[in-house]
């Protein structure tokens, strides 16, 4: 399998029973995860570690070395559990709580089990579901957001929501395609400050 | 789960990691894809050691000789010892030939045919 024969995910749930004349691109992306293919493990890491990501960055409240670690975790496990399957909802689903379990084991080697049981009894509704920290984590981005100079926002808002090309925003503000990178390369940094001082950290 | 569904997806990710798709995170896709096919490997060792063994095992057992008492054995035809003759072919085969008595240290008598 190379990188030009796997199909995008954009189509993608199936409902149970129905006939597949040919592979599905999930069957065929997972198919090619458990043979160690390169190509699907690039097109996952692209398609599906964002969202993983975010989901472990929602769930460490901004602790970016602690997702980071949990992100390689949850890729290994894919690496050994993972097999061909053709339902994205039960796929996302299975993703989801590798994650989870992913970063609930590189909690334990961080905090000692006896101090995190300790806390857990101490407060037991200090755990919220996965979508309520996502959402949490969303939220403190817009808010970080809006704390930007203008100029920096609609930068941003301009290559991640719109999916202008650099060179055009580079057009746009008569500026070279280098320099619009940079401002970007800034605007990150300064959104990422924002967003951290407005994160609780509950790992 | 793929960005695809909120564009603040992907700025999340490049906020935390510039080189999403060249960095540390596209390392752990590599990674995670050189793990499967070392324990693709592995498996494949193991499996084809174990039918080796398996059909080593096998002709082992089969090219093994049968135990003693399992074979069957043709013996031999004994030949007896001694034949059982009447007087008148005693006497034909002697044919006016002399035979010798002797007696033995045990008191028998031991007859020896005296060739002529």
């Amino acid at each position: 399998m190379n990188a030009s024969s796997l199909r995008p995910l954009n189509v993608t749930l199936f409902s149970p029973g129905m006939e597949q004349d040919t592979a599905s691109p999930l069957r065929e992306l997972t198919t090619g995860l458990a043979q160690g293919d390169d190509a699907a493990w690039t097109q996952f890491h692209r398609e599906y570690g964002p969202g993983i990501f975010r989901q472990l960055l929602a769930s460490t409240g901004g602790d970016h070395d602690l997702a980071t670690e949990a992100l390689q975790q949850t890729y290994l496990r894919v690496a050994r559990h993972v097999r061909p399957c053709d339902a994205a909802a039960m796929f996302g689903a299975w993703l989801r709580i590798v994650a989870r379990t992913a970063l609930h084991d590189c909690r334990r080697r961080r905090v000692s089990f006896r101090t995190l049981l300790q806390r857990r009894h101490a407060d037991p509704s200090d755990a919220p579901s996965d979508e309520k920290e996502e959402e949490r984590l969303l939220t403190a981005l817009d808010h970080a957001l809006s704390q930007l100079v203008p100029e920096d926002r609609s930068l941003l808002e301009a290559k991640y929501f719109a999916g202008t090309e650099v060179r055009i925003i580079a057009s746009q503000l008569a500026v070279s395609p280098k320099a619009v990178e940079s401002r970007l390369t800034r605007a990150r940094a300064q959104l990422r400050r924002h967003l951290l001082a407005a994160l609780p950290r509950h790992d | 789960m793929t960005e695809k569904h909120d564009p603040r997806t992907k700025l999340l990710t490049e906020i935390f990691h510039e080189e999403w798709s060249g960095g540390a995170p596209a390392g752990f896709a590599r990674d995670a894809a050189a793990l499967v096919r070392r324990r693709r490997r592995l498996r494949h060792s193991l499996v084809a050691a174990g039918t080796a063994a398996a059909v080593a095992v096998l002709t082992l057992v089969l090219s093994r000789p049968a135990p003693e008492h399992f074979r069957q054995r043709s013996l031999p035809q004994a030949e007896p010892a001694y034949e059982i003759i009447s007087d008148d072919e005693l006497l034909a085969q002697l044919s006016d030939r002399p035979l010798l008595a002797m007696r033995t240290e045990s008191g028998t008598r031991e007859f020896v045919l005296l060739e002529p």
